[in-house]
This record gives structure tokens, C-alpha cells and sequence, in this order.
């Protein structure tokens, strides 16, 4: 909620981070936050979605003998919410933040 | 608490959405270590019944959620800023106009343009003294060079001078200046070439020493020794052009190495000498007398013994007629005597395993069949006749699988268990019966036998015929 003009537009952003690997997620939650904090940003924050996890059940043999013996295969995809209330400029050092291999970032800027 | 419903956070279709990815490698800010390098992207947000179509179209018949278009485009011209449209457009707007709304500092997103070579692809600049350029060549191109200077000028006709044949004036190329070093007579032309063939083309050099090399290779090649501790005997080893800074770190190299060879390391005693020697030289002989010496003096040392022996005597004999008889006792070491019983009994067990000597079996006297007059047991043994093998393969009654034996059904009714069991009685009362049968044939036979018996010994043994 904007006062009077302001001169910097303040931009409600949402952050989705997607991961199948929870450290490096959590790392990057944890960095992209605090550097909001640190630039005193109203942060809402992280929102974890529940984990899909995509199961997959397989013969183990490549033929079809021996005993039917059966794989399960597990991949966990972890999700995040981060909220934030921010002037335009402050989009540009958030966006060099965090640096983590196997994370998605996605960012949703809503018309202010 | 009366439910209110929640306005959300963001209301999607108005909203904007983008990836954030790293910058591209053509994208020129990459290099600018003030720019991010994570860019938003924009995400598109299409219908996926239009996108299916559009799939379709180009062959992917997936119906899945994903969309394979993304792999199809080509590599998209200036990316730019769009609004998501929740009315499906058949292809993405290159629209430059953002939303009102929203303002974002451009190094946020893509450069307009991008080069054509990405960053990765450049080659890395090389940097530093490049030692295989000519000496001249690196002085060109340094600032300080002095173009006006007319000792600095090329030649108009520097190409004819270069191809000039080999004299006393020669043109070196840069691959002789290696000889001219060694051969020191030459080396006074040296500087005088310098001048004139620094700014030679290196194809031109290439083809100057094919010409003449066969020419100086007469009288340069042979007294040339290639060989040095790194290479051996090879021209092409050196992968920079040799100039003559180079050779001369390569002379270096080779003096210190000099130090590191073997010389000698070890005894020298067992150096190995070959040549040749002649029979009946100094040498030979003075080694042959020493032979000998050394053979002399080992046999002088059993002499010796005895004489001592004998002093030994004399000096009693002078004493006997002073002092009381002093007999000698010459005394032997006691000799080992071996039988061949001692002897055996040095030798260890480990080897030598002691048995009681046993006689030879007797050979067997070879015995004949009395039928057929062939020795027994040599021939192979003969198999069954056919009748006999006939005879075992016709199937007997009592061979027959019984009822009794078989094992039982899981599921039996009744009916079927009634038949069965029935069907054991009837075994079981034959087979008694059979065993009756059996038995009494024994007994009576063993009765007939002992009857016999008793026949033959109260009236036929003792009698004489």
C-alpha cells in the first residue's frame, strides 16, 4: 500500500524456488531472505509447499526372469514462497544473490 | 470468525512472471563484472491446447504439460519485457512496452543484442614476452620503434636478397643462425644478416630452406652433431621457432645437464673393458705372473708345515740328553669313519624315509577258463545279452505303479477318497496273499533240501563203489 506518489515504485514480488535438493534450497532461501532483511524489505516468508514426490516402480531385471524383483525410484520436489514488498532497484542485487546449482527461481511481479 | 475472502498476494493475470537464469555467454555485459550476472527471463504462459497444436504442427505428438516448443525456436533475437496474456496469442509479442506498472533497472534483463561468439568461445589473449617472435619483429612492434630510421628499412628488393644462393655474403635463415653459433667462423656475419632479413616472411624463410639446404647441407650437416641430451637427432623437436635467444637457453640447458650425466658412478673395478690385446703382450704376462704368485704362495703354506715339524724334533732331540726323554706325540686328528650304516643315518628324515624292505609279490600263475581255455580276467567283461535286455525291459506286473505309492490329491471329494482307499485294501490283500504264496514255497523247499541232505549222508556217504 503506497502513500502519496512515492518517487521509487514499490513492486509485490513473488519468489518460487523449486528444488529437488533440499540443502542447497534451503541455502538460497536463507540468502535471498537475508538480504532482504538486511535492506529492510517487508519480507514474507518462506512458504513451504508440500513436496511432490514422483515415485516410480520398475522390474530390476532388463529380461524377465528371476525373481520379480521391483526398484522404487523417489525424486522429491521441495517448493518455496517468498514474499516481498520492494523498490525496483533493489531487484537487481537480489538477483545476483544467490547462486546455486539445482535450484529454479522464479520470480512473479504483480502490477503495483 | 465469518470467512473473508482472501485477496491474494498476486493476482496472477495481471501479474508478470520471469525466470531467473544466468546471463548469456554473447550477451556483452557477461564480461562486465559490475553487471549481474543472473537476468530475469520472461516466462510465457500459453494455452496448452494452442501449444499442442502448435506442437503438432512441428511433428511433437506429446500430450503431456510440457512444452517442447522451447526446444524448437531459434536462438530469439532481442528478449524483451512482455505482458503474460491470459488470451492465448499464437506466437510471443516482441513487444518493447512493459506494463505501466512495473519498472525494472535494465542490467536486470538480457542485453538487446548479443555477439555473435559467446565469451567461452574466445580464445584466451596471449600475454606476456613472446619469445618465438624474431627479436626484430618484437622491437617493430614496440611503441618505441623507430620507423624513420633508414638502418630500420626494409629493402625494396628484400625478397630477391633473401633468395639470394648461399656464399660467402649468405643470407642465414633463421634456422641456420643454430650452426652459425657452432661454427665460428660464421659467426661475424651474423649481425650483417641480421639487418637485412628481419622482417623476412616466415613462408618465404620456409621456402628459402628447402632451396638451399642441399647446398649447405654438405658442408654444415656433417660436422654438425644434432644430438643433444633432450633430443635425439631430431630437427622438428623444438615446437617455437628457434631464434637465436632460444638456442642459446637450449647451449645453456645443455652445459648444466652436462653436470647431471653419470660419470662413473659405482666401482671401477668392474668397469668393462673391451678391446683388444695381443697374446703375448707385457700386459697379458705381467697378469699371468701374478697368477702364478698367487698360486705359489698357497701351495707354499702346506711346505711349511712339516719343516716346522721337524724343528720341533730337533730342538727335543738337543734337550733329550739335558733333560728327561720327551716323546712326541704326534697327534692326529681322529679321521670320521662311515660304514654304509652311518651313513645313512646323517640323512634327514625330511628326505629320507625309512621302510622294511619287502619281497617282490610273486607274479600270479595265469589261470584258464575251463570251458573256453582263454585266461580269466583279461578279456573285458561282456554285456547283457539281447534277450536278457528284453527280458528287463518287458514291464512285469509288480513293476506297475500302485495306487498306495501315489501321492495324494489336494483337493479329493469324498467320492474320490472312498475310491482311493478302497483301492489300497485290495493292494494290501493281494499282497498278502503273494507273501503267503512266497513263504510257503521257502518252506517247503528248505524241507525237500534238508530231506536230501539226510538222504545222501545215512545211505550214500562211505559208500564204496
Amino acid at each position: 500500500k503506497t502513500l502519496v506518489e512515492p518517487e521509487v515504485a514499490i513492486h509485490r514480488g513473488r519468489i518460487t524456488l523449486t528444488s529437488h535438493n533440499v540443502k542447497s534450497l534451503e541455502k538460497v532461501r536463507a540468502d535471498l531472505i537475508g538480504g532482504a532483511k538486511e535492506k529492510n524489505l517487508k519480507v514474507k516468508g518462506p512458504v513451504r509447499m508440500p513436496t511432490e514426490t514422483l515415485q516410480i516402480t520398475i522390474r530390476k531385471t532388463p529380461c524377465g526372469e528371476g525373481s520379480k524383483t521391483w526398484d522404487r525410484f523417489q525424486m522429491r520436489i521441495y517448493k518455496r514462497l517468498i514474499d516481498l514488498h520492494s523498490p525496483s532497484k533493489i531487484v537487481k542485487p537480489i538477483t545476483s544473490i544467490s547462486i546455486e546449482s539445482g535450484v529454479e527461481v522464479e520470480v512473479t511481479i504483480a502490477d503495483a | 470468525m465469518p470467512h473473508k475472502k482472501k485477496k491474494p498476494f498476486i493476482d496472477k493475470k495481471k501479474a508478470v512472471s520471469f525466470h531467473l537464469v544466468h546471463r548469456s555467454q554473447r550477451d556483452p555485459l557477461a564480461a562486465d563484472d559490475t553487471a549481474p550476472q543472473r537476468v530475469l527471463l520472461p516466462t510465457q504462459k500459453r494455452e496448452d491446447e494452442e501449444r499442442r497444436a502448435e506442437q503438432r504442427k512441428y511433428g511433437v505428438f506429446f500430450d503431456d504439460d510440457y512444452d517442447y516448443l522451447q526446444h524448437l525456436k531459434e536462438p530469439s533475437g532481442p528478449s524483451e519485457l512482455i505482458p503474460s496474456c491470459s488470451q492465448s496469442d499464437v506466437q510471443e509479442q516482441t513487444l518493447l512496452i512493459p506494463t505501466p506498472g512495473i519498472k525494472l533497472p535494465s542490467s536486470v534483463f538480457a542485453s538487446d543484442f548479443e555477439e555473435d561468439v559467446g565469451l567461452l568461445n574466445k580464445a584466451a589473449p596471449v600475454s606476456g614476452p613472446r619469445l618465438d617472435f624474431d627479436p626484430d619483429i618484437v622491437a617493430a612492434l614496440d611503441d618505441d620503434f623507430d620507423f624513420d630510421n633508414p638502418d630500420n628499412l626494409l629493402e625494396d628488393d628484400f625478397i630477391l636478397q633473401a633468395n639470394e644462393p648461399s656464399g660467402e655474403d649468405e643470407q642465414m635463415d633463421v634456422d641456420f643462425r643454430r650452426y652459425e653459433i657452432e661454427n665460428d667462423s660464421d659467426g661475424k656475419y651474423v649481425d650483417d644478416d641480421m639487418e637485412n632479413s628481419d622482417e623476412d616472411d616466415y613462408d618465404s624463410e620456409g621456402l628459402l630452406s628447402d632451396e638451399e639446404l642441399g647446398e649447405t647441407q654438405r658442408y654444415l650437416f656433417l660436422e654438425e652433431e644434432t644430438k643433444s641430451r633432450f633430443t635425439d637427432y631430431s630437427m622438428t623437436s623444438s615446437v617455437m621457432r628457434r631464434n637465436e635467444q632460444l638456442t642459446l637457453l637450449d647451449e645453456r640447458f645443455e652445459k648444466f645437464f652436462e653436470q647431471f650425466d653419470d660419470d662413473e658412478i659405482g666401482a671401477l673395478d668392474n668397469a668393462e673393458l673391451e678391446g683388444f690385446i695381443h697374446a703375448d703382450s707385457n700386459r697379458l704376462q705381467e697378469v699371468l705372473n701374478d697368477y702364478y704368485k698367487e698360486k705359489a704362495k698357497n701351495c707354499v703354506k702346506l711346505d711349511t708345515l712339516e719343516p716346522l715339524e721337524d724343528e720341533n724334533l730337533l730342538i727335543n732331540e738337543k734337550d733329550e740328553d739335558e733333560e728327561e726323554e720327551i716323546v712326541t706325540v704326534v697327534i692326529e686328528e681322529p679321521e670320521e669313519k662311515w660304514d654304509c650304516e652311518s651313513i645313512c643315518s646323517t640323512y634327514s628324515n625330511l628326505y629320507n624315509h625309512p621302510q622294511l624292505i619287502k619281497c617282490p609279490p610273486k607274479p600270479k600263475h595265469i589261470q584258464l577258463s575251463s570251458k573256453t581255455g582263454i585266461p580269466l580276467n583279461v578279456l573285458p567283461q561282456k554285456g547283457p545279452t539281447a534277450k536278457q535286455v528284453e527280458r528287463m525291459q518287458m514291464i512285469n506286473d509288480s513293476d506297475l505303479p500302485r495306487v498306495s505309492v501315489q501321492p495324494r490329491c489336494k483337493n479329493e471329494t469324498k467320492e474320490d477318497r472312498k475310491v482311493r482307499k478302497q483301492a489300497i485294501r485290495e493292494e494290501r490283500k493281494e499282497r498278502r496273499v503273494e507273501k503267503k504264496a512266497n513263504r510257503l514255497a521257502f518252506k517247503l523247499e528248505k524241507r525237500r533240501q534238508e530231506k536230501e541232505l539226510l538222504n545222501l549222508k545215512q545211505n550214500v556217504a562211505g559208500l564204496k563203489l
